[in-house]
């Protein structure tokens, strides 16, 4: 049995917390499967440039969440137009169960923050 | 400009040397890639975004570099230490290592942690601990090739990886010592001291410990099927690995 499979078995909340970087690269692969540098560009311009990933720090993040089986490397190749060194990679369905209970948890911070009156107003 | 961009994607090539063999061959490729289209980018928006860039990849290779030794380093720290409790010959092993590691704290530290002791008695110390912990790391190595040599491949991959582990600690207790001795040097007070023969102990001493050290060490791997008792049921028995894998 991998590694993988037999985290796979059990509760999401295993994982938690993610690592920002895990959480924001999850994030910008839950709606298609993106190379390493395209990552790189989502997690910039979802975050407005707040959170900007460095080659190390991503694919050591990609290598922890492909250990734990939250995301696989698709069987997508490059175009013949793209670089060949390009690999895609997907997450799996653990990793959208993973994903959505660090969302869940990280949502409760906020309300615990609004019930502290630390955030009275969501920013729009 | 195109020239230079190749010259700095090159030499990221060669600083990503610095991460551990196992990541560099999976994702230093796609590591290059990223960082020429992220040049790339920079360089179509000006000099001064491409050398933020610049800032911004070696600190980020420094930390990542850093993290990925470190987390590798406890994974594999975690898994030794697993593999040797399991086997009564490398727990011996660990023991004699550890008593050796005992040397060097005692000449880092000093009192009040340590004895109280002169300079000359501490580069004594060191150098006895440096001695056995070197002779433990080469009677792996030595032994290591021994039983490639001897014994069934099944056999042969289960000591393998307890031999693999023993050696990575021994490693890091020569580590030990170089750092401590460093440390002793840097200090300066070896080089006023005056060496007698009275603080020296004789040759045979620094031959004789390390080899009977030694001796004893290979000795219980040599009876580690006696010592992992044959007719036990443990998922770890030497003798059984071979009959698992048919």
């Amino acid at each position: 049995m991998s590694r993988s499979t037999l985290k796979t078995d059990g509760n999401p909340e295993k994982f938690l917390p993610l690592s920002n970087a895990e959480f924001h690269i999850l994030l910008a692969i839950a709606d298609e499967e993106r190379h390493g540098y395209a990552i790189m560009q989502e997690v910039r311009a979802s975050t407005q440039g707040v959170i900007r990933l460095g080659p190390g720090t991503l694919y050591r993040s990609v290598q922890e969440l492909l250990q734990k089986g939250l995301i696989v490397e698709s069987d997508r190749y490059p175009a013949a137009n793209e670089d060949q060194r390009r690999r895609y990679y997907r997450m799996t369905s653990v990793g959208r169960r993973v994903l959505s209970a660090e969302a869940r948890r990280l949502s409760e911070v906020v309300a615990l923050a609004k019930s502290k009156r630390v955030l009275r107003k969501l920013p729009t | 400009m195109d020239r230079w961009l190749r010259i700095t994607n090159h030499f990221y090539q060669i600083l990503v040397f610095a991460y551990p063999m196992e990541f560099r061959r999976r994702y230093a490729a796609e590591m290059a890639s990223v960082f020429e289209e992220s040049c790339a980018d920079a360089s179509r928006k000006g000099a001064l975004a491409l050398a933020g860039l610049y800032c911004a990849s070696v600190y980020d290779l420094l930390v990542s570099v850093f993290a990925t030794h470190t987390s590798r380093f406890l994974s594999n720290f975690k898994s030794d230490l697993g593999l040797i409790s399991k086997s009564p010959a490398f727990a011996a092993a660990f023991g004699a290592l550890t008593g050796n590691l005992f040397f060097i704290q005692e000449v880092v530290f000093g009192p009040p942690f340590g004895f109280r002791k002169t300079v000359q008695e501490g580069l004594v110390l060191l150098g006895i601990a440096s001695i056995n912990i070197a002779s433990l790391w080469l009677a792996g190595v030595f032994f290591s090739f021994l039983v490639s040599h001897t014994v069934s491949k099944a056999q042969f991959l289960l000591l393998r990886d307890r031999l693999r582990a023993f050696r990575r600690l021994a490693s890091i207790g020569i580590f030990l010592a170089l750092g401590t001795a460093a440390k002793l040097l840097l200090a300066r007070q070896v080089w006023s001291m005056k060496l007698t023969t009275a603080t020296v102990p004789a040759a045979g001493y620094w031959i004789g410990y390390p080899v009977l050290l030694v001796t004893i060490v290979l000795m219980i791997f040599l009876l580690q099927p006696v010592l992992t008792l044959r007719s036990s049921k443990r998922k770890d028995d030497f003798w059984s690995a071979e009959r698992r894998v048919r």
